[in-house]
């Protein structure tokens, strides 16, 4: 496919405060535009990412449509979807708009908005409501269910253990900013759905973050070229799907790669970015994306294997914020990868619906210097 | 410099009846609309290379992400590209724009576009939009949508000076209109004196200005310009497509009086700059301008140019919007006539391509249509998408 430039990336947290999310992704729109070198006026269209139901209030892109791209524009659209489509929505509309400046935002506010009360109802109604959604019905954790039986199936099938899972996801809550949960920790946190306990499940935070997207970068600049983007969804109805795998990225990442040009994702990736918010996503989005083998995710995770994974501990360090954190971490990426001399091949995934239904991938090309 | 977007045109729709309560859940009747859709061009589901999914908010349907559980119904559960459009009423007309640009951007070859709505699973819908306001200053006054449309029929009528005689004109073409669509949920024979006695909801808005509560779907099939000159013979392209969209917040709008739609203005205006219309009140030969209230289909009748700002009681008045007038407009019967499930009211758009393709049945309009168009409308009053239909200019 044609290229489409990164030209600003933005991230913006609550810090402390208590920020709407109209005010949050003001300001990490106002970041990429920095970082772009431009000003509002600049950007033509826009895209969000936002779920009604966790917002709380039907059409909720329509409060930040003022921040993310300005007034008396064509800044409406809204992917009820993760923030990776969104992107791969933005860069449909760049390439079908050569030149255009198409600002790709999320935000969310988990720690203020709502009470977890809420956010487990909200939960429960993602579940069709004839035969699933009675079975589920006051879960401390409806989401987790869904993978839980993902996680049940896959360890069952590949032998993985307990601890396997549990070591992985204290890793990563430890790296980055994330405050470390011990393996034992874990591993003596209550069940939520077994095999899945309390401390697997990444703690919720608030974000924003953005990016522009133009074929024709103003300036020239550039963060990074995408290269291949795909994204896929499979029915939602539990019964019908294979949860030892993630059928959803496996079909975005073939995408993807085919238009990335990517035929050995082993030999080429450099870094991979993916969901980790229960920790068997991450192990099942790995082998998806063809950097594991059936079965072989923990082993390819072990430290000190070829590919980064998560070197900062994504969600689980960085914290849960549906919608909104795959942009933030494909941000946080760019402003690594950015520090460093060469050329690196960025992968970054994100999941959403019913137990991880629809998935998106976007395959980056960081350039060499630009920061 | 990047290569320039690509010809889209549009190979089929799908169409199936509205009703205050289907027996189809969305799964159902997005199948069905999808069924209709491939058939068209003899298109199997495998021939699809990218789904959009529009419906207006989850909450009328009852389940978060409501689409995920359509996704099989559209073209099976073969992990294909799906997105999910949601700007409210406009969606009915932003999510074929989503369609558009997944061709135009060569990401796909065929895209199947689906706009649905299951209203009836919600058991006030008037309750769910009051949720629609910013929840500190707004919502707490029980603003609901028809309450919403008073106060800005009232700005438009003061404004333009435009009566509420006029306003009922528009209810009467359109249920007027809509016995002769096949697919309507009220096409009836009423007069301007039944409108006017119909009960206030919001004054100047009363029963019969305002559009039914439906249940529904829509699809339409959009495809490269290689496809459609395989499918057919007699292309139909995306000629325009626009969007425009105002602040959420009253007191942030460019027009601070909402008796005029700027950002409708908007959306036309860059569709008609695609388009490359001059002047729409003679190039565009007829239209499907969003009506969920007769002084909807009179402000949007306005945007897009087809009369003078201000003159759209005139316009229907003289009969010109009538179906055989000199440019009709919703000879479907519109959101009025057909039924408002509100993403689905793509049928704007798909009606446009069935007038233009000559297969309007018995809602043909008696001038020959080469070029249509069409609106969406939705947010919290602050979205308009356009949407240019037509052969080859």
């Amino acid at each position: 496919m044609p290229e489409v430039e990164i030209v600003g990336a933005g991230l913006a947290g609550a810090d402390g405060g208590r920020p709407s999310h109209a005010e949050l992704l003001y300001r990490a729109t106002r970041a990429a535009l920095d970082d772009a070198g431009l000003e509002r006026d600049s950007i033509t269209t826009a895209v969000t990412a936002s779920y009604d139901y966790v917002e709380g209030r039907p059409l909720s892109n329509q409060f930040t449509l003022d921040s993310i791209g300005g007034t008396m524009k064509p800044c409406d659209l809204r992917v009820g979807d993760d923030g990776m489509h969104a992107i791969a929505a933005g860069v449909s509309a760049a390439l079908a708009d050569p030149g255009a400046v198409v600002a790709v935002g999320a935000v969310q506010l988990r720690s203020g908005d709502h009470s977890e009360e809420t956010y487990q109802r909200v939960q429960e109604l993602s579940y069709e409501p004839v035969w699933q959604r009675p079975i589920l019905a006051g879960a401390r954790n409806p989401e987790a269910l869904a993978f839980g039986m993902r996680a049940q199936q896959y360890m069952a099938l590949h032998g993985t253990s307990e601890d396997d899972l549990a070591n992985l996801v204290s890793r990563r809550s430890s790296a980055g900013n994330g405050s470390r949960r011990s393996v034992e920790e874990i591993l003596e946190s209550p069940v939520i759905a077994g095999p899945l306990r309390e401390l697997h499940v990444a703690p919720p935070t608030d974000v924003a973050a953005t990016v522009l997207l133009s074929t024709d970068p103003p300036g020239g600049r550039s963060r990074g070229t995408i290269r291949g983007i795909g994204w896929s969804a499979v029915d939602a109805m539990l019964p019908t799907r294979d949860l030892a795998v993630d059928e959803a990225t496996a079909h975005a990442a073939r995408d993807a790669y085919a238009r990335a040009g990517i035929e050995d994702p082993v030999e080429q990736v450099d870094r991979a970015e993916l969901y980790n918010v229960y920790g068997i996503d991450e192990l099942q989005a790995l082998e998806a994306l063809g950097l594991a083998s059936a079965g072989g995710a923990i082993e390819a995770l072990r430290p000190d294997q070829g590919i980064a994974v998560n070197p900062d501990g994504a969600t689980q360090s960085h914290g849960w914020a549906p919608g909104a954190a795959s942009i933030a971490a494909t941000v946080r990426a760019l402003d690594e990868l950015g520090q460093e001399p060469g050329p690196s091949l960025l992968v970054t995934q994100g999941w959403t619906g019913c137990g991880g239904c629809s998935a998106a991938v976007a395959v980056i090309e960081t350039n060499r210097g630009t920061r | 410099m990047s290569e320039a977007p690509r010809r889209v045109g549009v190979v089929s729709v799908g169409m199936m009846p509205f009703s205050r309560v289907l027996p189809e859940d969305t799964a159902e009747m997005v199948y069905r609309v999808s069924k209709d859709a491939l058939e068209g061009p003899g298109l199997r589901p495998d021939d699809v290379d990218a789904v959009v999914l529009g419906s207006a908010v989850d909450p009328f349907n009852g389940v978060n992400e409501s689409d995920k559980y359509a996704v099989a119904a559209a073209t099976g559960n073969g992990g294909k590209p799906v997105f999910r459009n949601a700007t409210s009423g406009s969606t009915a007309v932003s999510t074929p724009s989503f369609a558009y640009e997944l061709v135009a951007s060569g990401l796909a070859e065929i895209v199947l576009c689906v706009c649905y709505e299951k209203m009836s699973d919600n058991e006030n819908s008037q309750k769910v939009f009051n949720y629609v306001y910013d929840p500190a200053f707004v919502r707490p006054v029980g603003l609901n949508v028809p309450i919403q449309c008073g106060l800005e029929a009232r700005a438009y009528l003061h404004r333009y000076g435009i009566t509420e005689e006029e306003m009922a004109l528009v209810s009467v073409k359109n249920l007027g209109n809509a016995r002769a669509n096949p697919y309507a949920q009220r096409g009836r024979e009423i007069t301007v004196d039944d409108v006017l006695a119909s009960q206030y909801i919001s004054w100047p808005v009363k029963v019969f200005d305002t559009s039914p509560v439906s249940d529904g779907a829509r699809a339409a099939i959009f495809a490269s310009e290689r496809v459609t000159r395989e499918l057919d013979d007699d292309p139909i392209w995306v000629r325009g497509i626009g969007r425009g969209a105002d602040s959420y917040w009253y007191m942030g709008r460019r027009n601070k009086d909402l008796g005029r739609l700027d950002y409708a203005y908007l959306g036309a205006q860059l569709a008609y700059e695609m388009a490359g219309i001059k002047d729409p009140a003679k190039e565009v030969h007829y239209a499907e301008p969003y009506d969920p209230f007769t002084y909807k289909e009179m402000q949007h009748t306005e945007a897009l140019g087809l009369c003078e700002e201000g003159g759209a009681g005139r316009f229907v008045r003289e009969g010109h919007a009538d179906r055989d007038g000199d440019l009709p407009t919703n000879a479907s019967g519109g959101l009025l006539g057909e039924g408002n499930p509100i993403g689905a009211g793509m049928s704007r758009f798909n009606w446009c391509w069935l007038q233009i393709k000559g297969r309007a049945g018995d809602c043909q309009v008696e001038r020959d249509v080469d070029t249509a168009a069409c609106t969406g409308w939705g947010g919290m009053y602050q979205y308009n998408a356009t949407v240019v239909l037509g052969r080859d200019a």
